[in-house]
């Protein structure tokens, strides 16, 4: 009585476990797909959501990236005073503007993507942004897709 | 194929200001790679810009136009909510379109 109760114990355990492996195996290889697993294109986020000051650090940090690691994909997601740095004709505290900045980096490769709904709110037309932004509908969204879906790093200069 | 170009039109007392921002390489065709071969000429030649199928601005592009060129010129007699068409042929016959709405 004692060693069959032990025995379906085990069994159900052995159930158990080959469930939870299999749970674990059925999501892993979309898992991995998306991240195109390690030793694959490394892909980081950068959040910009502090204003000037913020996009000054963060310019000197994609560009230090870039120099240490040029074959990142590099995304950057703008919103809230992060997008400040993006409207045409911003300077910095110093007086300088971002459009040479954000081009060069636009042509090493560095995507930007700026939170509709921050222009909406702020409103921001899309008409004043510099012409290497791309409009996206949620900053926070997109954060949490690239990193989620598409395994991406997240860094917040 | 190749990259997609970013084109926007503004409308203001009549004059449309457009903004193009193309996406390519321009080799010169004069510039070395690691190992000293040269790497071969690659750029844009031409660049159209039409509006309701009248061409409003041709430009020719050569070896010396920057990585990525951008380009800002104004048209005449445009008017909102119409298309701008934007085309760009390089040198080995590839070519992009992309049109904008003026706003």
């Amino acid at each position: 009585m004692r060693r069959a109760f032990i025995r379906a114990t085990a069994a159900l355990a052995a159930i158990g476990l080959s469930a939870r492996a299999a749970a674990q195996q059925a999501p892993a290889p979309a898992g991995t797909g998306a991240k195109a697993g390690k030793g694959g294109r490394v892909k980081v986020v950068y959040q910009l959501s502090e204003g000037i000051d913020q996009a000054v650090r963060a310019m000197a940090n994609l560009r230090n990236h870039l120099n240490a690691a040029p074959d990142t994909k590099i995304v950057v997601v703008a919103f809230g005073y992060g997008v400040d740095f993006l409207v045409e004709g911003a300077k910095d505290s110093r007086g300088n503007t971002f459009e040479a900045a954000v081009g060069a980096l636009g042509s090493s490769g560095v995507e930007f993507r700026v939170c509709r709904n921050t222009l909406t709110a702020r409103r921001i037309s899309e008409q004043s942004l510099l012409m290497d932004a791309k409009i996206v509908q949620a900053g926070v969204v997109e954060i949490a897709r690239l990193q989620f879906d598409e395994g991406y790093a997240y860094l917040k200069p | 194929m190749a990259d997609p170009m970013r084109v926007r039109a503004t409308e203001n007392g009549g004059v449309v200001d457009v903004k193009i921002l193309m996406k390519h390489d321009m080799e010169t065709g004069q510039r070395k790679d690691a190992a000293g071969k040269t790497i071969p000429a690659w750029h844009i030649q031409t660049v159209i810009a039409t509006y309701k199928g009248r061409e409003v601005f041709n430009a020719q592009f050569g070896p010396a136009v920057s990585k990525d060129p951008f380009l800002n010129f104004k048209f005449k007699g445009g008017a909102k909510g119409d298309k701008v068409t934007v085309t760009w042929v390089d040198n080995r016959g590839d070519k992009r379109t992309d049109e904008a709405t003026i706003a």
